[in-house]
């Protein structure tokens, strides 16, 4: 595992032997072209297949029984009589100010909604993915260093099944026993005025983080326990281990700043995964997030809300993405240091 | 072949395997029921030797309808598959053939469409084309083709760059000949090693799909459907939600150590060290 992921994600374009004040300027104005290029694509993308979807959203909306006449009015009333580039345009330089559109079922603003929405979902993100790397580095680190152990093979089959459970079922476990036999916290749903009551807000996020955090932990540690056996196995380690160093001071001291970079790569590549799990999640919970609302949305065929749904969401990927791929290469000692 | 079973992950994981892919085979001629059929007088029967694992709301029978879900998580497990490696391998190639500016872009191109998560990807091809097995096992290939793209890219660079391939070269064969009756070869159990993991993601990723409304639409059994419906059951009969949860489980588990024995046996550099 760890051999191609350590070739991701390194945008050393400037060449060496510049400052490296000068290569890292270079290096963030790569990734910063990269990534307005790429979330031009993406919205292009998004635009078009939902542009081009079979069926007439102002006829949808309008319902079975409209005239012809009250279908047009309705096209125009929502700008869909213009031609498509300008559509596309317009959607762009609004997004760009912040502006969404407004859904087209109660027209509110497209992007308040987000907002609200991820109000729920980024807490959940986060805190599963922070709980997760703690736990998974220790974890992983101990696995891998003592493999040949019974505890290190029981973390290595353990992961096996967490990486293994789809997290919906996690979820629904988990509610089942905690919530609905011991009803120790509350089953599903978040409190509808939000973070008002921020212990409330919180009990209601904890089985979510858990569900969440799991299958992400299982694949952390994996990962982690991985690099850590072929780090045990490298020569400078035993040079140190020679040199009277133990064999953890030597991963924490030197193996932890080893693994860091391929961690922060393969970060970079849950982010995705994270967002999936995080939309099933909310399913399972009914917790009123981003996820929740681009189902409703797609159910309702609100395609304004829907597509600026998906430009958030890809937006927001991207990056952070993009945020991960300069630290990677500030933290690169292979990239750093020598004038 | 024989190596495989020898290893323990291959082993087990070839079993987990089989059983599922013997209950979709069976479910094609023979289920208890008719997975479809309804019958209102036998709502929520318990499991019993006649409904192994009792029946659902509209009385149909739960493990008919597990079996044929077997069918259902292979087929677009393997469709999934076939287009992650049709789009994806080509592209490795094309990476490693062409020349560092074409390919230095289209690298970052992958990266960034690694991070476009296939759940849109789904969703705007199932809002644009309707919900089916097949469109979300497409939406899951073609998420995935970028990431086998990526991961195989490094293999072939390595095999490119063995003595064996320079020997081909010195000898005037073409880049293309050389990769393909060279480079690929020699790149293969580690393309299958892949492949085999994209299989337990795409399983995953159409029990998710499903549970989400995206994926096989009613009434064709789907485990991740399944669950969904029977969500509303958490608070009276959890039980009925066990299965299908386990059954995703197992086809997942099953070619994810499948996929582990096979690079233990298949690649020489880690065939020895004890993972």
């Amino acid at each position: 595992m760890a051999a191609p992921l350590t070739a991701v994600a390194t945008t050393n374009a400037a060449p060496a032997g510049l400052p490296r004040a000068q290569r890292l300027a270079g290096a963030v104005g790569q990734q910063a072209g990269v990534l307005v290029a790429s979330l031009l694509a993406a919205s292009l993308l998004i635009f078009l297949a939902l542009h081009y979807l079979p069926g007439d959203a102002a006829a949808i909306l309008a319902g079975p029984d409209a005239t012809a006449a009250q279908v047009a009015l309705l096209e125009q009333r929502l700008g869909l009589d213009r031609p498509v580039a300008v559509q596309y345009l317009d959607w762009v330089f609004g997004a760009v100010r912040g502006d969404l559109g407004t859904s087209m079922l109660d027209g509110r603003s497209v992007a308040g909604q987000i907002g609200e929405k991820l109000q729920v979902t980024v807490p959940l993100c986060v805190a599963a993915l922070v709980i997760s790397v703690l736990i998974a580095v220790p974890l992983g680190m101990i696995a891998g260093a003592r493999h040949r152990t019974w505890y290190g093979q029981a973390i290595g089959a353990l992961t096996q099944f967490g990486v293994a459970l789809p997290v919906f079922a996690v979820g629904l476990a988990l509610v089942s026993v905690v919530a609905v036999q011991w009803r120790v916290l509350p089953v599903q749903g978040f409190p509808t005025d939000r973070w008002a009551d921020p212990v409330d807000a919180l009990r209601s996020l904890i089985l979510p983080t858990i569900t969440l955090a799991i299958p992400l932990t299982a694949g952390l540690v994996r990962f982690v326990r991985s690099a850590t056996i072929d780090i045990v196995g490298e020569e400078w380690v035993r040079t140190a281990r020679a040199q009277g160093w133990s064999n953890a001071a030597v991963l924490i001291r030197q193996g932890l700043r080893n693994a860091a970079l391929p961690l922060v790569a393969i970060v970079g590549l849950e982010l995705a995964g994270l967002l999936m799990g995080s939309v099933l999640i909310e399913q399972v919970f009914s917790l009123p997030g981003i996820g929740q609302m681009l189902l409703k949305d797609v159910g309702n065929r609100d395609l304004v809300s829907v597509q600026g749904t998906l430009l958030t969401l890809t937006s927001v990927i991207m990056i952070v993405t993009i945020a991960l791929n300069i630290i990677y290469t500030l933290i690169d000692p292979r990239l750093r240091g020598s004038k | 072949m024989i190596a495989l079973l020898r290893n323990p992950s291959g082993l087990v994981g070839a079993v987990l395997v089989a059983v599922v892919a013997t209950a979709a085979l069976l479910s094609l001629v023979w289920t208890p029921y008719d997975p479809l059929a309804v019958d209102p007088t036998a709502g929520w029967l318990a499991p019993s030797a006649a409904h192994l694992l009792g029946t659902d709301a509209l009385g149909r029978d739960s493990f008919s309808a597990l079996l044929v879900g077997a069918q259902v998580t292979l087929g677009s497990a393997l469709l999934a598959t076939t287009v992650a490696a049709i789009l994806g391998l080509p592209l490795a190639a094309f990476i490693e053939l062409t020349p560092s500016v074409v390919s230095s872009f289209l690298q970052r191109f992958i990266d960034i469409m690694i991070a476009f998560p296939t759940l849109i990807l789904a969703v705007i091809l199932v809002t644009s084309l309707g919900s089916s097995t097949w469109t979300a096992a497409i939406a899951v290939g073609l998420g995935a083709s970028v990431v086998v793209a990526r991961t195989v890219a490094p293999e072939l660079r390595r095999a490119r760059a063995s003595d064996y391939s320079l020997l081909a070269l010195a000898a005037g064969a073409s880049s293309g000949r050389i990769m393909l009756h060279h480079v690929i070869p020699n790149a293969g159990s580690t393309i299958i090693v892949r492949l085999t993991q994209v299989l337990a993601g795409a399983a995953l990723a159409e029990a998710g799909l499903s549970y989400l409304g995206f994926g096989t639409p009613a009434p064709t059994p789907s485990w991740g459907r399944t669950l969904a419906e029977m969500q509303p059951q958490i608070m009276t009969r959890p039980e009925v939600l066990l299965a299908p949860a386990l059954c995703i489980m197992i086809v997942v588990l099953g070619f994810n150590l499948l996929g582990d024995g096979l690079r233990d046996t298949l690649d020489p550099r880690t065939r020895r060290s004890n993972r």
